[in-house]
């Protein structure tokens, strides 16, 4: 079993969506619903939107976390990059590359 | 036993030594004055103060304060990891810069007023900008200068502020700092004669003074762009030094000068966005890391800003985690910059077969800065999220007849948004550090068939690694030891904060996975390009020599003639027009030679000394 096979990878990915399977259900109100899990006090909402508990919703951090992430990428790649983004010669001794002038072309070691 | 030395003096005594023994023995000081200044520190009496008298101050050089022991003794451990890390190399420069600079940064927790606190603050801009030059560059030389700049500025700002302050108060003792009955209670700050300290509510010029001082040393949006830009540039070694003490100095006193300022909510809140956001545009793996730990801080400075026993605990904690993890990581990325000379993701990858130590400590860091299960991340950020989850409690919030209201400059903002950016600046952690690094550095591209380099650094810096991976892992499984040196402890002895609730580790789980697979998905956004993304520091690095050139020296360029027909035409005009003995005066002038400007400051400085040195002995 090598890391590079095509196959591993497709068995990584299936493992990896069986854990956010699993881990979906196993959340801890999705659990109280169904009676499986007793009512834990300490775990009572601390937000309320008209009365509904909002981050102890079933699968509410894995929704918020998966929303927050890809806004969070499309809006730094799509939005702030297109404003703040340079090519890394930017500065003259560029901050990431000293071995490279300002027109990106490499300097030769030993001057 | 009880000692009775400053500890970060030995340090110091340390920098010294390391300065003067002569060949290689010089190394050692990195591992023996750390050593010693930790047993210093823990044998350091509870309710002793070390007071020194000068000028009409009374300057008190070593006393507890609430969390002294926690910040001195990682900020300790970490000169002696970073001493271990750095062994193999021969840069004495910035052996010394670390030791003084790592000394100045535990002087900052002992100080027990303002002016040697700010003392030591200064000491510790010299250490670091050692350390950012000792990189050696081109790079590294400009980046250092344009460093010990702002943090000079920086300095300077504070100095005032602390001036105004103490000249308004006619104190300049630290708080003290207490807590209610219980935890969740906000935390009171006791001045100097049992007033009480007001400072947070940033009612005087000279607690905004201060406060601005001590956000450009914590790295705060628009002001702390000196952090990514010369963080990276420092030694492999070095950068792990710099990452320790200046940001989590500066969390240190915001905690004992600001707990419970309102603002501070807002601006930890947008250092953890901001981090985030530029980590992920990022290229060079340093760089990265840099903002990540803009990112971390931020969550301390809301802390700070709750001002709750539980919030300041849980930046204390948090600190110290964060330090041991975070130089874990930049000891990885500066394993893999020193073996392979790269520094940039789209240069690296394919490197878990020839690096696998790197590899897993690495991870290890990835995982617990994320706050993964059974890592320090877990058992200390989770305070913070804790503390932010109920605002009715926050130091800032006022009990009013309508009940909690949130009274201050930034009303719109609703305290409960504070939570929601927080988590969601979690997830993003996991996004932009957790998997990212690894990911770009060591996996990637698949690894060169039958891959037979063995790139894993020497044993002493495989050694530092391990060391604080077994940290990180640790204090996630029993982070017991760590919440008894906490600034605030139950009164009844019992455990201050309990992670492992079903609840909370599964929800962890699901948020750390799915932000995980929200990373998977938009792998091909997020794929590494050849850019840098402009932060503050263009203001000074394009914007001032770009207005320089192109508006302000073309207009005294402009006005050079007016400019000359002033200071020399009219004085000849008149000279000529008035004075019968023009010529006698023209003589005159070419054989008066003035003195240079230099003459004359180098001057005034001894005066001033003799002054100084007068008045010293002078009462």
């Amino acid at each position: 079993m090598k890391l590079e096979d095509p196959t591993t990878i497709r068995k990584l990915w299936i493992a990896f969506y069986i854990a956010l399977g699993v881990l979906v259900l196993l959340d801890p109100k999705l659990l109280e619903w169904v009676h499986i899990l007793d009512h834990d006090p300490d775990h009572e909402a601390h937000f309320y939107w008209r009365s509904v508990g909002v981050d102890t919703l079933p699968t509410f951090y894995a929704v918020f976390g998966f929303v927050t992430c890809l806004a969070m990428v499309v809006i730094s790649k799509k939005l702030i990059a297109k404003v703040l983004m340079r090519p890394d010669t930017y500065y003259d001794h560029s901050p990431l590359d000293p071995t490279r002038d300002s027109k990106g072309r490499r300097i030769r070691r030993g001057r | 036993m009880d000692v009775n030395i400053p500890p970060g003096f030995i340090l110091i005594l340390g920098a010294l030594m390391t300065a003067l023994t002569p060949g290689k023995a010089h190394k050692a000081w990195a591992l023996i004055a750390p050593a010693v200044a930790m047993a210093a520190i823990w044998l350091f009496p509870e309710h002793n103060r070390i007071v020194y008298h000068w000028l009409d101050y009374d300057l008190v050089l070593a006393q507890f304060n609430a969390p002294t022991k926690a910040f001195a003794t990682i900020f300790t451990l970490m000169v002696f990891a970073g001493g271990l890390f750095a062994f193999n190399q021969d840069r004495r420069v910035e052996l010394c810069g670390a030791l003084l600079y790592g000394g100045a940064a535990v002087g900052v927790t002992f100080a027990g007023d303002l002016l040697t606190m700010f003392m030591f603050w200064e000491l510790m801009a010299i250490g670091s900008t050692l350390i950012v030059w000792a990189g050696g560059t081109e790079a590294a030389r400009l980046s250092g200068r344009r460093y010990v700049n702002v943090h000079l500025v920086g300095g300077a700002v504070l100095m005032a502020g602390i001036a105004l302050h103490v000249h308004a108060t006619g104190s300049i003792m630290l708080p003290r700092l207490g807590i209610g009955g219980d935890l969740s209670d906000p935390v009171r700050m006791i001045a100097e004669g049992g007033r009480p300290w007001t400072v947070p509510s940033l009612e005087t010029p000279g607690s905004v003074l201060m406060l601005v001082g001590i956000l450009v040393n914590a790295g705060t949006p628009v002001l702390g762009a000196w952090l990514p830009d010369a963080y990276p540039e420092a030694s492999p070694s070095g950068t792990v030094f710099l990452s320790a003490f200046t940001t989590k100095t500066s969390v240190y006193v915001l905690l004992v000068l600001f707990a419970g300022c309102e603002i501070l909510v807002w601006i930890g809140c947008l250092m953890a966005l901001y981090g985030i956001v530029y980590a992920i545009l990022e290229n060079d793996m340093r760089r990265i890391l840099a903002y990540s730990i803009v990112n971390q801080v931020g969550f301390m400075v809301c802390a700070a800003g709750i001002g709750t026993g539980l919030s300041v605990n849980g930046a204390t904690a948090h600190a110290f985690a964060h330090i041991i993890y975070k130089a874990l990581l930049l000891m990885s990325a500066g394993s893999v910059l020193y073996m392979t000379n790269k520094r940039k993701c789209t240069d690296l990858g394919g490197l878990y077969k020839a690096m696998p130590v790197t590899m897993w400590c690495g991870i290890i860091g990835a995982l617990a800065i994320s706050a993964v299960p059974l890592t320090s991340g877990f058992t200390t950020k989770s305070m913070i999220t804790s503390a932010a989850a109920t605002p009715e409690l926050w130091s800032p919030i006022i009990h009013g007849p309508d009940g909690p209201q949130w009274d201050m400059a930034l009303g719109i903002l609703h305290p409960n948004l504070a939570w929601f950016i927080l988590i969601a600046a979690s997830a993003g952690v996991f996004l932009h550090a957790g998997i990212k690094f690894p990911w770009f550095v060591f996996l990637q591209k698949p690894a060169p068939e039958n891959d037979e380099r063995k790139l894993d650094p020497p044993g002493n810096m495989k050694g530092a690694m391990i060391l604080f991976a077994a940290l990180c892992i640790a204090l996630g499984v029993a982070p017991g030891p760590l919440y008894e040196i906490l600034p605030f402890q139950r009164a009844d002895g019992g455990e201050l904060y309990h992670a492992y609730t079903y609840a909370h580790v599964i929800n962890q789980l699901q948020l750390l996975l799915f932000a995980g697979l929200a990373f998977f998905v938009l792998l091909d956004m997020l794929k590494r390009t050849l850019t840098i993304t402009l932060d503050a520091d263009w203001v000074y690095r394009r914007m001032v020599p770009g207005l320089w050139q192109w508006v302000f020296r073309p207009i005294l360029v402009a006005a050079e003639p007016f400019h000359k027909g002033t200071i020399s035409g009219l004085p000849r005009l008149a000279a000529r027009e008035f004075g019968p003995e023009a010529a006698r005066a023209r003589a005159k002038d070419e054989r008066y030679r003035p003195w240079g400007v230099g003459t004359t400051v180098l001057l005034l400085t001894v005066l001033l000394a003799v002054f100084l040195v007068l008045n010293m002995f002078g009462d």
